[in-house]
Order: C-alpha cells, then sequence, then structure tokens
C-alpha cells in the first residue's frame, strides 16, 4: 500500500470533516428554534429571555460563535453544552460504554446471522432454502427496528419475563445484567442489518462462484467446503465489508430510536436530547464525533480492500 | 359514577370482607421499602435555582425544601420557616426560621443559608425564575434563626412564591456543583445520578418531620418512550408512573396496575392572536366559542379526565375558580350568526397550529378543527415541533389561533398577569387597559375578601372578551403496583413522595 494512497485519504478525510462542521453549523441556526427559550419554556416569567441569550452566548454574533466553537474543538472538548454546561466531549464519553457496545453487539449479531445464511443460500441458489433466505432478508428489511423491538418486550420481557423491559446496569455494577439490558436492543438492531448482510453476501457469492478460478478448484477435486470457504468466501467478502462499514451510519442512527425504546442512556438519547433542545454546541460536537467515527471507519473499509485484494493499493 | 358504586356493594355483600377490602381505607404506613419511580426525561440538572424543567422538580422537590410548603388543596404551610409575620405597610417580612434543621452534609440550616438562597434564586440570566424575585429589595438576618425580608412594593402573592420547588433553600456557599451533587434539608438524600438512566434518593434519617419519610430509597428511571415506561410498570420492573395518557388507563387496570387521579394545576386552550385579523372582532372569537363542543374535546382528547374552564382558572384554585362554563354553550348556529353579524357569512379560512410531542393539544386542535366547519371556519392544521411552536408563536406571535396549555400557580395574579397588556409573553395580544388597572390592584391587595372579587373580576373579563377558548384542566394519571399508596400531587411543578409507603404484602 503506497503512501501516496494514504495520504490522499487523509486530506479528503480533513475536507469532509471540515465540511461538515461548517454545514451542521448553519443548518442549525436556519432550524426555527432558540435554545434559551426553549430552556424557559412557555411557563416562566416573560423578561428573562434576553438574559439567559446573553448568559448562553446564543446572542453573539455566528462567526463568533462557530469560532468559540472550533476552538474548543482545538482544546479536545468539541464545544459546551448549552443545557448541560459541561464539555461535549465528556458527556460523549459517558456514553460510550452503552452505545458502543450496543452498536458491536449488533454488528456481530448482523454478521453471525447474515453470513451464514447468505453463504448457505448461495449455495443452494435456487432451492427452496435460498428463496425462504431471499424472502427473511426481504421481511427484516423492511421491519423497522423499533417495531421489532417492541415485539421482542411484549414477548420476553412481558410474557415470558426473561429479560427486563428497558432500562441499564453499568458494567462496573455488574458486566451480567448490563448485557441482559443489551440483549433484546441489540438483537433489534442487529437483525435489520443481518438482512442487508444476507443478501450482499449471497449476491458475491453467487458472482465468485461463476468465475473461472472456481471452476478450476472444483476441477482440480479441491472439496467444495475449502471451495466455498477458502476460495469463494475470501473473495465475496470484499463487498460485504463495505456494506458492513456503510452501515455504521445506520446502525448508530437505529441506536438513536432502539435507546429511546429500551431507555438506554447512549449516544443515541444524547442526539435526540440535543436536537429537541437546539443544544446548538452539542449537535455539533455529537455530529462531528460521529462523522469521525463514520469517515475513519470508512477509511479503515478503504485500507482493508488494500489488504484483502493488494492490486487496490497499487493502482 | 353512581353505576360504579352499586356493582361493587353488591360484591361486597357477595364476597364479604374480600370485596370490602377493595373500598376500604388504604393500610396503615409502614416504613421502609424502595420506590422505583418511572420518569419521561432526563433531570435538567438537579440545582433547584438553575432549571425551570419539570423534571428537575419531580427529583429536586424530594431534596430540597422551601421556607414555605403546600398541600394538595395549594394552601401555604409552614416549611423551614415556622412562622412569619408580614408588617402593616405590606413591604416586610419577618421569617422565623424552623431549629434543628441540618442539610445532608451535616450543616446547621440557618439563616445566612436563605440570605444566600434568595440571592441566588434572584440572579438575572443564571435563574430561570430570577424576575419573580426581583421585587426583594434587602435581606437581612439578625440572628441564625431569623430573616427580614424587605421588598420594594407590596406583594400579595410573594409568600407564595416562596413556596415553589426553585425558590429551594440551599446551603450557604453551594455553587454550580449543586447541578450534579445537590445538597438540601429535604426528606431524602442524594445518591447518585447516571445520566439518561436514573437517580438515586436515600432517606434522610434526620428529617424534621417526625417519622417521615416512609421509604428507605427513591430511583427514578428515566424511561423517556410512552410505550416502554407503561410496559414497564406492567412487567413490574418499575413501581410507579405519573403522566399516564388517558388511554392507557383500562388496559393498565385489566392488567393488574393501580391507577389513580389527582385534579392539577394545569388549563389548556385554543388561544387565540387578537392582534391578528379576523380574530381582533369579538364577535368572531365568541363564534369560535360557540363551535367548540368542549365537552366532546374533553372525552375526545382525554377520555373524560379533567374539568371543563371557562376561564383562565383552574379548579384547583378553589378560593379563586369561577365557573363560567356556561357563558358560550355550544351552538354552531349562533356561531353563524355571529360570524355573518362580524362581516364572513360564508365563514373563513385559518391555521390551526398544534405542538408536538403533546398528544393531548394535538388531539383537542384535530377535534375542534372538524367542530368548526359545522359553523364554516375552515381550519387546516399544522403540526409544529415544540421548538418551533416556542420560537413562532410564543416568541414571535405570529399565527391566529393554537391549542396549548398552561401549568397553574398557587396565586391567581401569577397566571391572570399573563394577559397583561404590557406582558412580555402576552402571546395572545390581548390589550385591555380596565385588566390592567384590575392586576395592579390585585397583585398590591393582602386583604383576602378584597382581592377575591377583583380576581372575580379579571376571570369575568377574559370570559366576556373570550380571549381564548378555554377548554379543560386535566387531571394527572397515576400508575403503580397495588401495594403503593400514599401519593398526592401538589399544584406546583414538581412532585414529593414525603408521604408515600409501601403496604406490607
Amino acid at each position: 500500500m503506497s503512501g501516496r494512497y494514504l495520504a490522499a485519504r487523509l486530506a479528503s478525510l480533513l475536507a469532509t470533516l471540515a465540511a461538515v462542521s461548517v454545514v451542521t453549523f448553519l443548518v442549525l441556526r436556519v432550524i426555527p428554534g432558540d435554545p434559551a427559550q426553549i430552556i424557559l419554556g412557555a411557563d416562566t416569567p416573560g423578561d428573562s429571555l434576553r438574559e439567559l441569550q446573553h448568559a448562553l452566548g446564543t446572542d453573539r454574533p455566528l462567526a463568533i460563535q462557530y469560532l468559540a466553537w472550533v476552538g474548543s474543538v482545538a482544546r479536545g472538548e468539541l464545544g459546551v453544552s448549552l443545557r448541560h454546561q459541561r464539555p461535549v466531549i465528556d458527556l460523549i464519553v459517558e456514553r460510550l460504554p452503552v452505545t458502543l457496545p450496543l452498536t458491536g453487539l449488533a454488528l456481530l449479531i448482523s454478521l453471525v446471522v447474515g453470513l451464514p445464511v447468505g453463504v448457505h443460500a448461495a449455495r443452494r441458489h435456487g432451492t427452496l432454502a435460498d428463496y425462504a433466505a431471499i424472502a427473511g432478508s426481504q421481511i427484516g428489511q423492511a421491519i423497522p427496528s423499533f417495531w421489532l423491538g417492541i415485539m421482542l418486550i411484549l414477548a420476553f420481557a412481558l410474557e415470558l419475563r426473561w429479560l427486563p423491559s428497558g432500562g441499564w446496569v453499568s458494567w462496573s455494577q455488574s458486566p451480567w445484567q448490563a448485557l441482559r439490558h443489551l440483549a433484546m436492543p441489540a438483537v433489534a438492531l442487529g437483525l435489520v442489518i443481518a438482512a442487508t448482510v444476507v443478501r450482499m453476501e449471497r449476491a458475491s457469492m453467487l458472482e465468485v462462484l461463476q468465475e473461472d478460478f472456481v471452476r478450476t478448484a472444483r476441477a482440480k477435486g479441491v472439496p467444495e467446503p475449502a471451495v466455498i470457504y477458502r476460495h469463494t468466501l475470501a473473495n465475496a467478502l470484499i463487498p460485504t465489508v463495505t456494506i458492513v462499514g456503510l452501515q455504521v451510519g445506520t446502525l448508530l442512527g437505529g441506536a438513536i430510536i432502539i435507546e429511546q425504546i429500551f431507555a438506554l442512556p447512549g449516544l443515541g438519547r444524547l442526539v435526540l436530547f440535543a436536537v429537541f433542545n437546539r443544544d446548538w454546541p452539542l449537535i455539533q460536537g455529537l455530529v462531528f464525533f460521529i462523522a469521525v467515527l463514520t469517515i475513519g471507519l470508512n477509511f479503515l473499509v478503504d485500507l482493508s480492500y488494500a489488504w484483502l485484494d493488494p492490486r487496490v493499493g497499487d493502482a | 359514577m353512581r353505576a360504579r358504586i352499586l356493582p361493587s356493594a353488591v360484591l361486597a355483600v357477595c364476597f364479604g370482607l374480600t370485596a370490602l377490602a377493595v373500598h376500604a381505607q388504604p393500610p396503615a404506613p409502614r416504613a421502609g421499602g424502595s420506590l422505583r419511580f418511572a420518569t419521561q426525561a432526563d433531570p435538567d440538572g438537579l440545582d433547584p435555582h438553575r432549571s425551570p424543567a419539570d423534571s428537575t422538580f419531580i427529583v429536586a422537590m424530594n431534596i430540597f425544601d422551601s421556607l414555605v410548603a403546600t398541600n394538595a388543596k395549594g394552601e401555604l404551610l409552614p416549611g423551614l420557616a415556622a412562622k412569619w409575620s408580614i408588617a402593616p405597610n405590606g413591604l416586610t417580612y419577618t421569617l422565623s426560621l424552623r431549629p434543628g434543621v441540618t442539610f445532608h452534609d451535616g450543616r446547621a440550616f440557618g439563616a445566612g443559608d436563605v440570605k444566600y438562597s434568595l440571592a441566588r434564586m434572584s440572579e438575572k440570566g443564571k435563574s430561570p425564575h430570577a424576575a419573580d424575585y426581583e421585587i426583594i429589595d434587602s435581606v437581612e438576618t439578625p440572628d441564625r434563626l431569623t430573616v427580614k425580608v424587605t421588598l420594594k412594593r407590596p406583594s400579595a402573592r410573594f409568600l407564595s412564591d416562596l413556596a415553589y420547588g426553585w425558590a429551594s433553600m440551599v446551603p450557604e456557599g453551594a455553587g454550580d456543583e449543586l447541578r450534579r451533587h445537590p445538597v438540601g434539608t429535604g426528606p431524602f438524600r442524594f445518591v447518585e445520578w447516571v445520566p439518561d438512566s436514573h437517580v438515586t434518593l436515600a432517606r434522610n434519617p434526620k428529617y424534621f418531620v417526625a417519622g417521615r419519610p416512609y421509604l428507605d430509597e427513591i430511583v427514578f428511571g428515566v424511561v423517556p418512550d410512552e410505550t416502554a415506561r407503561l410496559t414497564s410498570v406492567k412487567a413490574g420492573d418499575l413501581d410507579m408512573a405519573d403522566r399516564i395518557p388517558a388511554q392507557a388507563v383500562a388496559e393498565l387496570r385489566s392488567a393488574g396496575v393501580k391507577v389513580d387521579t389527582f385534579p392539577r394545576n394545569t388549563l389548556s386552550e385554543v388561544a387565540i392572536n387578537q392582534e391578528q385579523k379576523p380574530f381582533n372582532d369579538l364577535r368572531v372569537r365568541r363564534a369560535l366559542f360557540h363551535a367548540t363542543d368542549r365537552n366532546a374535546v374533553l372525552e375526545g382528547a382525554v377520555f373524560g379526565f379533567g374539568r371543563l374552564i371557562g376561564t383562565f382558572m383552574p379548579p384547583i384554585i378553589s378560593e379563586y375558580y369561577l365557573d363560567l362554563n356556561g357563558r358560550y354553550p355550544y351552538d354552531p348556529a349562533k356561531a353563524r350568526q355571529l360570524l355573518a353579524e362580524a362581516g364572513y357569512p360564508n365563514g373563513f379560512e385559518t391555521t390551526l397550529y398544534l405542538p408536538q410531542p403533546y398528544a393531548e393539544f394535538v388531539k383537542s386542535g384535530e377535534i375542534v378543527a372538524s367542530q368548526w366547519k359545522k359553523a364554516g371556519v375552515r381550519a387546516n392544521l399544522v403540526v409544529l415541533e415544540w421548538g418551533a411552536w416556542l420560537d413562532k408563536i410564543y416568541k414571535k406571535h405570529d399565527y391566529g389561533v393554537t391549542v396549548i396549555g398552561h401549568v397553574g400557580r398557587l396565586d391567581p395574579i401569577t397566571l391572570l398577569e399573563r394577559f397583561k397588556s404590557k406582558y412580555n409573553t402576552n402571546y395572545f395580544g390581548y390589550a385591555n387597559p380596565a385588566y390592567d388597572t384590575l392586576i395592579a390592584e390585585a397583585d398590591t391587595t393582602h386583604d383576602r375578601a378584597r382581592r377575591k372579587e377583583v380576581v372575580a373580576k379579571l376571570e369575568r373579563l377574559l370570559s366576556d372578551d373570550a380571549v381564548c377558548v378555554w377548554l379543560f384542566s386535566t387531571d394527572g394519571i397515576v400508575a403503580s403496583r397495588p401495594d403503593v399508596h400514599g401519593y398526592s400531587e401538589l399544584p406546583v411543578p414538581g412532585n414529593r413522595l414525603l408521604e408515600v409507603y409501601r403496604a406490607a404484602k
């Protein structure tokens, strides 16, 4: 993998981040809603608005507000939340022990379920098992994760009483309980992505199975499992890795809704809070953080192509 | 009601004691146990002087006390001030503090804390309620247990302004850390807050009311999703939840969950912008009132859990409440006639704004709009997200009609002064010099009989001028496990769980 390839990727990464921060900042100011007015609501005495705007600093010129935020990013704070009066990075770090395991587990579930089903469907192309996999993934893609979440709550919390209906116990208090609280939300989130993985993996397996080297391997008498897992799967993984990489956005977006339904104190809840309260620096910091995460992961995905297929990096 | 009592009497006869127990007095209070209480939103900080949000006071009112306390009827009672006297000029209040009270960190509570807290409550730009205390001229502390507050001008509501959660007494010198580590004198002390997850409080064994609180521990669990909140109570993961939607009552009861209702200090209305045509015409506003079948709205929007209001005063403020519900009976023909007189024989088209996520107001608006059609008023519904509603309607007054609700206060003037012509948040655009004069008089009149007369005149003016189509005051609906007793609602934002206990199983 050449240094030039790496440098080009890094430069585009930084440019994207700068663009994201400016666009987010401007869009937020265009959306109607005044954070000071939302703090005061409709039931506090009338003349406090201007004083609060001043105390929050939202009455300053836009350019000054943006520069203040950039300065805060440079200090590693990612801004200071208007509502929490704390650095955004602290608020984010507090939420990571919920959202990272949640999305990680969901991703794991999507791969553990999606890959074998996709491979199996491709091997049994045109059979009943294949059609069942296609139908299943079609349904999986159509089902919204929040609905699946509510169904899981009804079944496993209300009827069977195996799992808690929601809420959170921290890892330090009880890792087992934390895992129990993540089980349903991770499944609800993971199954929807598994459906995409099935379709992608099946399609790319079918394509690779048509290739000459597979026919050659079979002709040479290589045992079928080795054909599938060593020769075909390795090559069919590239598109799947791409799709999974792109799903990070979907995962984080899904987490917003899932955390709300399962009362999990994660990043998604923080995003919703920030938007409804027009906590501008908080939204700004969160979007920036999520952008870094998504772009960073895509960057890793790009690098992984080069590793999975050495031709990419040399190009 | 009668239909419900009769079968239960028959049941009682048939099943003897078993059925009787259902309708008998609640079991004797018992100390101990823990309560997991479901709340809708994470507290907006736990510093009572730095938040206007209900979410703060639902928790903080259990940690802090105010100088003046209140009960379910909104009466003013001794709190951290054991007694008080008002000088004849109505300007100086002498408060005698309760002796022997300590903060949760062990420090003794005294006059210095009161002086500090009053100053902190009045800090402009920091305290959302600073404007309420701007009237304080000076605070003196002649001794450790006496505080003299002098006002800039007489105010009949000042004592009630000391009874809210945002008038909590905090330790002298307490700073911004109160937001995350509150220290008060209240029935429960703060243990931990995991943001967006839960807040845990433990019993204050040194609380100044003997034998209270009953509970050893309260855990406020934050469950924002309504379905999830109801499910958690049904599944027994949480013991209690308030703000239960009316449509869930039957389902919860059939699942064995106890459901109680309480009158609340709230008001909802179709607010009308009288600065905009055609709503500047009194006949049009009266027509809208006649075109609204408010009983049907109450039934349709909140399943009848509430009471109609005829002016801007909820029935829970019983001393001042006037029943003016008969003023504009539902009568579409009369509405059409009034519209014709106003120059709209064919009615008119307008936009009715509804605030998300307040389902009660959105549903009310949908019903109102369909009723208005019969009078020829074609209202297009536009749903605005809360932040956008506040911006467009409350701040910029850019609207004609909207459905909204307000939270009541202990003193009638705090409610009624919204309609003063110079009031900043008078988004109704109501301007009536007679009204302004009466407000000023009621605000400074300590004589209760005279004050009541003046307030009644104000209430009548709001009804006569059809300033809004007054809708109703909804009930608070609370769900709990069957062994939870002693809960009641206060007519102020927030809540106290001082009297709540778990019966022996």
